[in-house]
């Protein structure tokens, strides 16, 4: 293995070197067999020709053991390569065009997907299986919603068989005592499992203990922010009385950075539940979330969740008539129900922006194709197959891509940049991933994806039409008079080309009554 | 090209080049000269073959290269074999004696 390895390195990098060996050892081998028909009596002249026909054509040989040395496929792609990168020097305002059109593809699409990706899909990341957090709503008979009683929280986090996990909090009131004004702050109480089911991690001692939900103690998790900004990011806070009004509470926690939920919160201190809550339906209504067992999605769980709300039922229907559960995924309810529908908004215009831009190229390539084709008929005259002078135009067509990649990254985080900038930071504060807004990792792997995509998109078709001329047409010089098949394919790209941007306008258009309609029943 | 050579059954060059490099180190040109001995003139190697085969066992490590000094004081590559060239000669013998002694036995009994 490591002997093939380096072999192989010594032939793509010393190919000078190689070439020379291969070289002399021919000779080598031809001189001693003309040496032999000499020594047997033979002329000088007759002995050069029978060593040369039992050996065979030399460059054939050569040819053979160059292929022989398992670095062709490398070679012949740095080779186009060095080709490509020629021809676009050669064309910069073709090669501009194109790594234009394809960076406003690709920038669309990278930025659309990194704000989805931040607010959307993953507005948590502590969270381990976010498809499985659900928020837990409870239905009353006159279709209101949403909050849960005590009584009905401590009734289904009972129950196992939906649930894995669940949890629940309250916002919280709680003053600091400052000087010289008091300062209000952002408090949650939340139950035990809280930081649990979310994954947070802590910066700084510890998750609540059990016992400190009993009524009476008084312990405080701080949020690394508001460690950050009251205490200095003081590591000796653990253990030390924060006073909040007229009661005091034990610091013993600060969670990490990463963690921020409910959003905006400063400070967690436990939510103490007893049985006599459940009679005071009243008194503090709960959030609720809570964690399906794997395997469990959405969909199936809801028959679940129907079927719990019967036996929740039949056990008090003294205080209640109707109950019914429904079940949401965290993630399109945490930042508004809005927010499902406009990323797929968003990413949708996107995608069809990129295909419209891929017909563009394509067309571009078709184009220029056709003007290419003395150079392509030639070296297919010279013998050059058609499926190399196809990797040669893929090649090119990639270079081109990567350029654009280049770009559309360079717009994705310009464009990212500014919205991030021109939201308020009081509305920035209320949206679950907005700080991590920006080309993370996985939006650079979209990025890159895209850019495979669009140039197989855009470069197939040009580079197979591209690459078969009619051969003796071409030479005599009157093929570009009689090019019906690529300008028809041209006439198949424009049409899809207006018909993508028809149906981009009727996506958008469809998308932002849907969101209007939604909007006016949400304030509703 | 006498009458009567037959042509090389695809793949047995290889192993011909490790049989003869089994014994000692050799060029090139030697290793053809020295099959085309063994094999009493019957098989046809097209000289120009055998250096594209010897490069595709080098690549596989079955056998090495260095420069050295042939016979008539010149300079030449040699080739030799290594372990695990060796095994694979096993190998390939072994392979080789089933496959003719399976063919031999289906066309003595047609």
């Amino acid at each position: 293995m490591l002997s093939d390895l380096l072999f192989r390195i010594r032939a793509l990098f010393r190919r000078k070197s190689v070439e020379t060996e291969l070289d002399e050892e021919l000779r080598f081998h031809l001189h001693r067999q003309f040496e032999k028909y000499v020594q047997s009596g033979l002329s000088r002249e007759e002995a050069t020709r029978r060593a040369r026909i039992e050996f065979g054509g030399v460059e054939q040989a050569k040819e053979e053991c160059r292929d022989a040395r398992g670095v062709r496929i490398l070679e012949t792609l740095f080779q186009d390569v060095r080709y490509g990168l020629r021809m676009l020097r050669k064309n910069p305002g073709f090669t501009a065009i194109v790594v234009l059109t394809l960076g406003l593809g690709i920038g669309a699409n990278t930025a659309v997907f990194g704000l989805a990706n931040a607010i959307f899909f993953n507005p948590l990341p502590t969270v381990q299986d976010p498809n499985r957090l659900m928020v837990v709503h409870e239905g009353l008979p006159d279709g209101s919603c949403c909050l849960v009683p005590p009584k009905s929280y401590l009734e289904l986090s009972g129950d196992g068989q939906l649930f894995a996990q669940t949890a629940a909090y309250t916002w919280a009131e709680a003053t600091l005592p400052g000087d010289p004004l008091p300062e209000r702050v952002e408090a949650a109480n939340v139950s035990q499992n809280f930081f649990s089911m979310f994954g947070a991690r802590f910066a700084l001692g510890r998750d609540f203990f059990p016992e400190e939900f009993q009524p009476g103690r008084s312990v405080a998790i701080l949020s690394y922010g508001f460690w950050q900004s009251h205490f200095g990011a003081n590591r000796g806070v653990i253990g030390r009385p924060l006073r909040l009004g007229d009661r005091e509470a034990t610091i013993v926690g600060v969670v990490a950075s990463d963690f921020d939920f409910p959003i905006g919160a400063q400070l967690w201190m436990p939510l103490a539940l007893s049985a006599q809550d459940g009679n005071q339906t009243s008194k503090g209504q709960l959030h609720v979330l809570a964690m399906l067992h794997s395997g469990l999605d959405e969909k199936r769980a809801r028959p679940e969740a129907a079927a719990l709300a019967a036996r929740l039922e039949k056990d008090y229907s003294a205080t209640r008539q109707r109950l019914t559960l429904e079940l949401h995924p965290f993630r399109s309810q945490i930042n508004g129900n809005l927010t499902p529908l406009f990323t797929m908004t968003l990413m949708g215009a996107a995608a069809f922006l990129l295909l419209i831009a891929c017909t563009n190229v394509a067309n571009l390539l078709l184009a220029r194709g056709l003007s290419r084709k003395r150079e392509i008929t030639l070296r297919t005259a010279l013998g050059a197959k058609p499926t190399r002078v196809v990797r040669q135009l893929l090649t090119e067509t990639a270079l081109m891509a990567t350029l654009g990649m280049l770009v559309g990254l360079a717009l994705a985080k310009i464009g990212l940049v500014l919205l991030a900038s021109g939201m308020p930071a009081e509305t920035a504060r209320q949206i679950a991933g907005w700080e991590r807004l920006g080309l993370d990792r996985t939006s650079l792997l979209f990025g890159t994806l895209v850019t495979v995509m669009v140039a197989l998109v855009s470069g197939v078709v040009p580079a197979v039409q591209t690459s078969s001329p009619k051969l003796i047409e071409c030479l005599r010089g009157t093929g570009a008079t009689s090019s019906s098949g690529p300008s028809q394919l041209r006439s198949v790209f424009v049409c899809a080309q207006v018909s993508l941007a028809l149906r981009t306008c009727e996506h958008v258009g469809r998308c932002a009554k849907l969101w209007s309609e939604d909007a006016s029943h949400g304030a509703r | 090209m006498g009458e009567g050579r037959i042509d090389l059954p695809q793949g047995t060059l290889d192993l011909l080049i490790l049989r003869t490099l089994a014994l000692e180190p050799q060029h090139g040109w030697a290793i053809s000269e020295r099959i085309q001995q063994i094999s009493s003139d019957v098989l046809r190697v097209q000289q120009g073959s055998l250096y594209p085969a010897l490069h595709r066992l080098e690549r596989r490590g079955w056998i090495k290269a260095r420069w050295g000094t042939s016979e008539n004081n010149r300079r030449a590559k040699y080739y030799e074999l290594t372990k695990s060239g060796r095994r694979q000669l096993e190998a390939g013998k072994d392979a080789w004696e089933k496959l003719t002694a399976a063919v031999g036995q289906v066309l003595g009994t047609a």
